[in-house]
């Protein structure tokens, strides 16, 4: 995804992908409902203007550096860590304020190790990330489950 | 007369003690929520729908209209102080609130954003006590040719002016336009690209979605970026100082009223409105050279601009059910899950409802008074809290939101999905209000182009030549042309 043509190219796809799905969608013809009433009538011409930018974008031709620039590998444990919990812990029998308590000690731990161990202050940070998140935990539950009586996953 | 009729109806009913608690409440979580870089109002109205879901309707709105002037005020906080806009509108605060700051200044910068803000939420108070009952009355003769119009209008409009590049705003805004037609359809109950996948058959969450888009990759873009220290840690008198609101009282009323008429067109936004109030101050302004150097002119017109468009933003969303900004389709969607049915049908079934979010407006730009004046100081630490500490709280935030609604672990997907999507585009330049607009106003637009060709039998005459649509369809290919001159001019 390094520039506009790389863009563009992934856009003429996906919406050409949309005018595919659109165009064999059913038409309901055996309902007696009109092509121009077809559930598939604005999202394949979505699909077309998709196409169309998409074109745009790569006649434009400029270049795009941004997704270099990430720190990619900085940015790999928080999101394995998010997806671990919303997708792997919540909802799955582990109880909510147990899984919460977990993700935000390990993830305040994950996210200032660095700095906290060139000062030395790794048993501090322990406390901290363990503190804040039976806090987190016990202050979400409480609000959501019995003060607003919202089911919690 | 009945109008004021209704207006003092609402505010007596919601003088009570408990909305007065809700308002005070929500306000402060709303400018905690504006204070932290990272967190949108968009994220802060989003998480409180999933909060007041039980809470009575009334209630519910009041604590989210809170929320949303709150937040919007608050970010001007970080703005002054780090020189971090708390929300995207308040980025215009920065260039001069900032700069205050750094004279040692920051007490009066922020009497100064206090001032703005009050005096623009309740310019656009009365706006939205004026115009919303005229709007619904006008949109009374609109039929599905013209709302086809208006939701092509919205999507173009936020994509041509949120971001930097109109193209990628418009790529977005398509592709959100696309996300609401996943799912059962309204007009023949068929399901449309769900891959005989259950789940997907009620399409596209909004409030999920929502929560990925401004929070999950928020979340990120904040873990990207190099943390930031207050430059302040101690302020001067925060009183406004009313010789300013004198002196300047010209800047203020046109930014007033450039911030309503932003706020009123579809999907453009506060942001939007702080920037375009603060280059017309700077252009009619005899001290321009002082701007961006720490001149009270310039602040107040940003702050003034982007609360006069919160109201601004309410008009369509309640008249129309066109939203004005992102905030304003998440606080309409949260309408709708209350029961309230927005659109030209509002002011004829629940007429005393726009009057009840007039007095909400009201009161939450009074509780921003009251916490503008008083809650400096505590302030002050909270945005000193790490944001290491602060995200993964607001991750989790994330999820129960996510799953609250409809009590379902695939809402929890969407967010995660919509989230890292929307973090890699935003990296790419891809601005996620268009995106937004696109998810509220798809449903309309899809039924309204083919309620619109039912009609007609097929002709697409009527979308032409109907005298509201031709107007709207002149300034939609207006914008297309003048982005292609630009571009063209540009190569």
């Amino acid at each position: 995804m390094g520039g506009d043509r790389a863009q563009g190219a992934f856009w003429i796809a996906v919406g050409g992908a949309i005018f595919y799905a659109s165009w064999t969608m059913d038409r309901l013809a055996n309902l007696g409902v009109k092509a121009f009433s077809a559930p598939g009538l604005l999202p394949g011409i979505l699909g077309v203007f998709i196409i169309v930018l998409g074109c745009g974008m790569v006649l434009r031709g400029r270049t795009d550096l941004s997704l270099q620039n990430i720190e990619w590998r900085r940015l790999l444990l928080p999101i394995a860590l998010c997806l671990g919990f919303a997708g792997g812990m919540v909802g799955r029998g582990v109880p909510f304020w147990l899984a919460a308590w977990i993700f935000v000690a390990v993830m305040i731990w994950t996210l200032q190790y660095r700095e906290r161990k060139a000062r030395g202050e790794l048993i501090r940070l322990a406390g901290i990330s363990l503190a804040v998140g039976a806090g987190a935990s016990v202050a979400i539950s409480l609000v959501f489950q019995e003060l607003f009586l919202i089911r919690l996953p | 007369m009945e109008g004021l009729a209704a207006l003092g109806k609402s505010i007596a009913a919601f003088s009570a003690p408990w909305p007065i608690v809700y308002t005070l409440g929500a306000t402060l979580v709303g400018i905690l929520i504006g204070c932290m870089p990272g967190l949108s109002a968009t994220l802060g109205i989003a998480l409180m729908t999933t909060l007041t879901i039980k809470m009575a309707p009334n209630d519910a709105i009041l604590i989210l209209i809170c929320v949303y002037v709150g937040a919007i005020y608050g970010g001007s906080r970080t703005a002054i102080l780090l020189n971090i806009p708390g929300t995207a509108a308040n980025a215009a605060a920065c260039l001069d609130g900032f700069a205050l700051a750094q004279k040692g200044q920051a007490g009066r910068a922020m009497g100064i954003a206090t001032t703005g803000s009050v005096i623009g939420s309740l310019f656009g108070v009365v706006c939205l006590a004026l115009f919303t009952p005229s709007l619904g009355e006008v949109a009374l003769t609109f039929g599905a040719f013209e709302f086809f119009w208006l939701g092509v209008f919205g999507v173009l409009m936020t994509g041509s002016l949120t971001g930097e590049d109109a193209l990628k705003g418009w790529i977005m805004g398509f592709v959100g336009l696309f996300a609401a037609q996943i799912g059962q359809e309204g007009i023949h109950a068929f399901n449309r690209f769900t891959g005989g996948w259950n789940d997907l058959a009620g399409g596209i969450s909004l409030i999920p979605a929502l929560i990925g888009a401004f929070g999950f990759a928020e979340i990120l873009t904040v873990l990207t970026a190099p943390p930031a220290k207050p430059v302040v840690n101690s302020v001067d008198s925060v009183l406004p100082r009313i010789a300013d609101v004198f002196r300047y009282w010209k800047t203020v009323l046109r930014s007033g009223v450039i911030g309503v008429y932003v706020g009123i067109l579809p999907g453009v936004g506060e942001d939007m409105a702080a920037w375009s109030s603060y280059a017309a101050a700077k252009r009619a302004s005899p001290e321009r050279e002082q701007f961006g150097k720490g001149s009270v002119e310039g602040l107040i017109a940003a702050e003034t601009g982007d609360n006069a468009s919160i109201p601004g933003g309410i008009i369509p969303a309640l008249a129309l059910a066109i939203p004005g900004s992102a905030p304003a389709a998440v606080l309409m969607a949260a309408m709708i899950i209350h029961g309230v049915q927005p659109g030209p049908m509002l002011m004829v079934n629940q007429p005393q409802f726009v009057y009840d979010v007039v007095t909400m407006t009201l009161f939450a730009t009074l509780a921003i008074l009251f916490f503008g004046l008083f809650m400096v100081r505590p302030l002050l630490k909270i945005i000193q809290v790490p944001r290491s500490i602060i995200m993964p709280i607001i991750f989790v935030l994330c999820t129960v939101g996510s799953f609250s609604i409809a009590s379902r672990l695939f809402d929890v997907w969407i967010m995660l999905g919509v989230g890292l999507a929307g973090f890699v585009l935003r990296k790419l330049g891809y601005p996620m209000a268009p995106f937004v607009l696109g998810l509220v106003l798809g449903d309309i637009v899809d039924k309204s182009l083919r309620r619109g060709l039912v009609l007609s039998d097929g002709s697409l005459a009527p979308f032409f030549t109907r005298p509201i649509s031709a107007v709207i369809c002149a300034i939609v290919l207006i914008t297309v042309f003048m982005y292609m001159r630009k571009a063209w001019r540009r190569a």
